[in-house]
């Protein structure tokens, strides 16, 4: 142990002798690179001696204090004292290597500098005379004394070396509290570009430390640059120095900010590469670049905008904010313990001016107030007008007339109105003109809305006006009109019921399949019947629209009732083969999709419907309601016959057609197919329709078969 | 003597016990002024009861127009001239990187990039590129923030929708709408929170189900209620014909009485929840018919949203009435628009959708905005997922079909703070995202803030875990908030 002491004690003495040494020839020292390493591990010695030091002051004041006890263990002070004197003289040693680096302010360096020797000094002193100190009481206080001032001085000199200046108050210095630089007032250099090499560069590039004598704490030092030169040169492809190190690979030896510091985010190095771009102006305000700036978008998310707020005054209490709430009145604090009330009133038929004055034991703390179509009256403005702190009002479709708007002028607050939908005029609004803070003004569907808005907006220098849509000048088409009746078939006269959903249209309408003219059609009044078969094309018209296509609906008249029908000869193709000719009489109207199971197909043989009555009706007319889609390979029948008798066996033909056939390709379309004569009184009667042989050449299936397809026959 | 000694033992020990816990104590105390909350602070589920947002929303209400079957982007918002330069020619292997695909493409043989057919214009300060299918958006886009790096994991309809709905592809998660509903209540006591709009285009369409409005795990109040079209909006909330508004109040009254006398007896707080339930849809009887009777709007607003938006159940007045419910205090809307899903024939598809959808949504932006609600209503208006750059099926000069590509799509928000504009890149083959991706993780984190809500804090326990909208994933994309 004792040899380890002399062996310690006789290195301080050393190394405190070379410290003198090379303080003496400080300006020739020149170092190697391996030198260098040592140098550097100054930071993490440094606090060795600290800690043994003040370790050491507390032994040696508390064990001289207690006189009655005799110091039980002296050798615990002289280990303490010997190993700081070690550890200081080594850390003052490393220091003075590290500080021949470049980059450092010179005149805090030689504080620390000599401070540093002063610790050194002074605790090998302490050591070697330790046995006198002790003995003089004041002798020992005054060493105490002067170690704490050193070690404290000297550690906060490195410390504002390493971390920069005032950072152990920084946190509690004023400029932290400062006011947010709100977007309106923010300058780009000041507040978007120096804040971040506040943040990122500073503590390797101050007055202090200037790393490749670079210093950035203000803008004529950053105009100045550093060891290689000017910082940006916005000629330059890429922008110059600075740009050119920030965008290097981060392995790159001259990346910066170097491995293991805090990096630059994706969006400061685009803040910065703007700034030089547009010029690098330490005067230019965010505000002042045009709305589609790259930077003017970056700095939309930096800065608030006048929007958000402090609220300067106190929470209403819990229990009366619950009190106030009900079924037709929220009223919430904006946030969780946010002072702010938002309150929303809903329902019409409830609403009561009480209602608002009950609010006035919370009339500070509402900022936002909702009055969408809830019949408040200008009376109710006097209300209103207490609420001091408003920010946001919304008056829509309420009964405001415009006369009460005066009282609104005490809102100093208030930076959102909305009045659209209620009775104001132009001259009504001017008296608002005078409200500080507001921004937006909105008056849609107002008498206001078209008068003057020129004048009106010259009145209001910082609110926008919204005027929103008017549909005056904007003409578009009106919508079909709708036919409601859903039975195709009718039995008996029916009204045609048409609907159209826009007020005030005009329907009408023709039976004799051309389109509706504004003029000349009949207008439709509710009271048409639908009595034959008949195709109804309807059209609405409007002063202002342009009027809407036309929609069509095609009825067939059933007269009688067929008591038995059968098929002479079924299809010959499934699934068609098993259906029962029932479906031609059930008054069932198939739609365009032949597979609906309401159709029935026939190919290569006529389809032969034979019906039968008890009783003998006196029949005029047959209609064979039919679908075609030629693109499918269903065509208009060949021929349409029909055949009556007393006895199945003995018909005579009544009457024969033949549909005309499509030249040419067309979208499917269903078609009734009329066949009129003499009236015929019998108990058979039977309805032949022959599909096409041959479908004809142009036809993508020319040669092959063609379709008939039916869903019902109608007797008239 | 004995007993002195022992007295005096004890009163050290406890003189030592009590000077020691004061020690132990003190420092607990010392260490607490450290932890602002640590107490009389609440548990995140405590604070989500209280039904407050966090911390200062930028929307209170949020509209969402689900185009359902996922649009193309390719043809709507992400102008790609490259790939009209490239009409036909293979996409490439670099391009491609051999991700995965439909089942109804992988055996295609060959990829034919297909350029749209239609023509783009840049609208608005953005400069946002927009094509003639839309010519109403592009007269509101100052209002629109397009996302157009959108990106989701499923690669088929029913997962990506389930996935954008309610954060996770397989179903009985909450969804979005009912999340916010638990997090932040109803501000109408009359409504419900949570309404679920359906209407169908002609294009080819995707189904929806009731899953995608579920209230999964939490509380059934957070359900989504469907809106329906016709003279019955919401199913079963009309009277009975031999049941007067009368007698249904003395009806109510009764079971009250009774649910109340159950109550003293159990104090199960289910029951006193069943008695709100039974009051809000007494007070919805009334409501309800006032917001869904359109008869009386302005021809101004007919004209803004076009005619169809009179004719009950088309997208157009699903628009209008989402207006109607958002500004009565509804949390959130939600609308699903189907037919989007164009695998062949897309031009003429396309032009059919866009026809339905585009004045409407257009209209709703104005018309929040001319009444002061846009500022405090967040818009969202987009499908789930996005549309191939190649064609599917057979390509001609002027008709082609897209598949799913899940990879990169554009969605458009608008109002409660959000930044309008354009945010995130897509590459020129409008294949892959080369800057600023958007999951739907994140898409949802973002939405929750600007409702004033920590996605990480809404969470609900169930079956040993919490569960949030975002699970585990998503962050706030602080480059579309303002």
């Amino acid at each position: 142990m004792q040899r380890w002491k002399t062996i310690l004690y006789n290195a301080s003495f050393t190394f405190n002798c070379m410290l003198v040494f090379l303080l003496i020839f400080e300006s020739r020292l020149s170092l190697p690179a391996w030198i260098q390493t040592v140098g550097r591990m100054h930071p993490l010695l440094l606090h060795f001696p600290i800690v043994l030091l003040v370790l050491c002051i507390f032994w040696e004041v508390f064990s001289s204090l207690k006189n009655s006890l005799p110091n039980q263990q002296p050798t615990i002070g002289d280990t303490l004292l010997l190993l700081t004197s070690f550890t200081a003289v080594v850390s003052a040693l490393m220091g003075l290597l590290l500080s021949k680096e470049a980059g450092y302010a010179q005149e805090v360096l030689a504080l620390h500098k000599w401070s540093g020797v002063a610790v050194s000094f002074l605790s090998f002193a302490w050591y070697t005379f330790r046995h006198t100190i002790r003995h003089v009481k004041i002798v020992g206080i005054l060493t105490a004394t002067a170690a704490v001032f050193l070690v404290i001085v000297t550690g906060h000199l490195g410390a504002n070396i390493t971390h920069g200046e005032n950072f152990l108050l920084a946190p509690v210095s004023k400029d932290k509290q400062a006011p947010p630089v709100l977007f309106e007032d923010a300058i780009i250099y000041a507040n978007m570009v120096q804040p971040i090499f506040m943040a990122k560069c500073i503590s390797c590039h101050n007055d202090k430390k200037a790393k490749g004598e670079l210093v950035m704490e203000t803008f004529a030092k950053l105009l100045k640059g550093g060891k290689d030169g000017a910082l940006w040169d916005s000629t330059h492809k890429d922008l110059g120095l600075l740009m050119s190190r920030l965008h290097l690979p981060l392995d790159n030896k001259k990346h910066m900010p170097p491995t293991g510091k805090p990096q630059l985010t994706e969006d400061e190095v685009a803040i910065i590469y703007h700034w030089i771009r547009s010029g690098a102006s330490d005067t230019v305000k965010v505000a002042q670049l045009p709305t589609t700036d790259t930077l003017r978008t970056l700095a939309s998310s930096i800065f608030n905008t006048i929007e958000t707020d402090d609220y300067a005054f106190k929470p209403a209490d819990e229990s009366k904010i619950k009190a106030l709430r009900n079924n037709y009145r929220f009223v919430t604090p904006f946030a969780l313990g946010s002072p702010a009330l938002s309150v929303e009133f809903f329902g019409a038929a409830q609403f009561k001016s009480e209602q608002l004055k009950e609010l006035l034991p919370v009339k500070e703390q509402v900022v936002s107030l909702n009055l969408n179509k809830i019949p408040a009256t200008d009376a109710d403005l006097a209300t209103i007008a207490q609420f001091i702190n408003l920010r946001k009002l919304n008056l829509s479709f309420t009964n405001i007339k415009g006369s009460g708007l005066a009282a609104l002028n005490s809102l100093k607050e208030l930076k959102i109105l909305s009045l659209s939908g209620t009775g104001v005029h132009a001259d009504n609004l001017t008296v608002l003109a005078a409200l500080p803070k507001l921004t937006q003004l909105i008056i849609w569907s107002t008498p206001a809305q078209s008068q003057q808005l020129s004048a009106l907006q010259k009145q209001f220098k910082n609110t926008r006006i919204e005027t929103g849509f008017t549909g005056d000048t904007i003409i578009i088409k009106l919508t079909a009109p709708i036919i409601e009746n859903e039975e195709q078939v009718v039995l008996q006269p029916v009204l045609l019921i048409l609907k159209h959903y826009v007020k005030g249209v005009t329907i009408r309408y023709t039976t004799d399949g051309t389109a509706p003219d504004s003029l000349l059609s009949p207008v439709y009044k509710g009271d048409f019947l639908v009595d034959k078969n008949m195709t109804v094309k309807v059209k609405a018209f409007k002063q202002g629209w342009i009027s809407s296509e036309v929609e069509e609906q095609t009825f067939y008249k059933a007269g009688y009732k067929i008591d038995s029908i059968r098929f002479v000869q079924p299809s010959p193709d499934m699934p068609y083969k098993t259906m029962s000719a029932a479906i031609l009489a059930d008054t069932q109207k198939g739609d365009q999709n032949f597979r609906s199971g309401k159709w029935i197909g026939y190919r290569g043989i006529p389809m032969q419907a034979m019906m039968y009555f008890e009783i003998p009706q006196s029949i005029t007319s047959v209609t064979v309601s039919s679908l075609i889609d030629i693109g499918g390979f269903i065509m208009p029948p060949q021929q349409i016959e029909v055949w009556a008798g007393n006895h199945p066996a003995k018909l005579r033909l009544i009457k024969k057609i033949n549909p005309e056939q499509p030249l040419k390709n067309a979208p499917g379309y269903m078609k009734g197919y009329e066949l009129n004569f003499h009236t015929v009184k019998e108990k058979y009667l039977k309805v032949v329709v022959m599909p096409v042989a041959k479908l004809p050449v142009w036809h993508k299936g020319k040669a092959d078969k063609g379709w008939i397809f039916v869903d019902e026959i109608f007797l008239n | 003597m004995h007993k002195e000694i022992m007295e005096h033992n004890l009163n050290l020990n406890r003189r030592r016990f009590l000077s020691k816990l004061s020690l132990g104590i003190g420092s607990v105390a010392l260490g607490s002024l450290l932890i602002p909350d640590l107490f009389g602070s609440k548990s995140d589920e405590e604070m989500l009861l209280a039904g407050l947002p966090q911390f200062a929303p930028k929307a209170k209400r949020i509209i969402y127009l689900f185009q359902n079957g996922a649009p193309s982007q390719l043809d709507l918002f992400d102008y790609k001239p490259k790939l009209i330069e490239m009409f036909g020619q293979d996409l490439p292997e670099s391009i491609r990187m051999g991700q995965r695909l439909t089942g109804m493409t992988a055996d295609q043989k060959k990829f034919p990039l297909a350029g749209t057919t239609f023509k783009f214009n840049q609208y608005g300060e953005a400069k946002a590129w927009i094509s003639e299918l839309l010519p109403h958006t592009s007269k509101v886009v100052d209002d629109l923030c397009f996302i157009k790096t959108m990106h989701t994991e499923a690669i088929n309809h029913d997962p990506a929708l389930t996935f954008f709905q309610t954060g996770a592809q397989v179903g009985n998660r909450p969804s979005m709408g009912s999340w916010l509903s638990y997090g932040l209540g109803s501000e109408n006591k009359n409504l419900p929170a949570f309404c679920v709009l359906l209407s169908k285009g002609k294009g080819n369409g995707q189904g929806v189900y009731s899953k995608l409005w579920s209230n999964g795990f939490l509380d059934s109040v957070h359900q989504g209620v469907q809106f329906s079209s016709g003279d019955n909006p919401v199913l079963y909330l009309n009277n009975h014909e031999s049941i007067t508004k009368a007698d249904r109040r003395k009806m109510l009254d009764k079971l009250e009485q009774l649910n109340a006398e159950t109550f003293k007896q159990s104090g199960d707080p289910e029951i006193n929840a069943k008695i709100q339930q039974y009051e809000m849809a007494y007070r919805m009887q009334t409501a309800v018919p006032e917001i869904t009777d359109l008869s009386k709007e302005p021809e101004d607003i007919v004209k803004l949203y076009g005619p169809d938006c009179l004719v009950p159940g088309t997208y157009a007045a699903n628009c209008l009435l989402a207006r109607k419910l958002s500004e009565n205090g509804v949390r959130f809307v939600q609308l699903y628009h189907q037919g989007w899903d164009a695998h062949d024939s897309l031009p003429s598809q396309i032009k059919g959708q866009a026809m339905d959808t585009d004045q409407a949504s257009a209209a709703l932006i104005t018309d929040l905005k001319q009444r002061g609600l846009l500022d405090e209503t967040l818009v969202i208006w987009g499908g789930e997922f996005g549309r191939t750059n190649y064609c599917q099926g057979k390509l001609t000069k002027d008709n082609y079909g897209r598949d799913h590509h899940p990879r990169c799509f554009t969605i458009w928000m608008a109002g409660g703070g959000v930044k309008p504009g354009v945010y995130g890149e897509t590459d020129e083959f409008g294949y892959n995202i080369i800057k600023d991706p958007v999951h739907v993780n994140d898409f949802h984190a973002t939405v929750l803030h600007l409702m004033g809500i920590d996605h990480e804090k809404l969470t609900f326990k169930h079956l040993g875990r919490r569960y949030r909208l975002t699970d585990v994933a998503g962050n706030v994309v602080k480059g579309i908030v303002t």
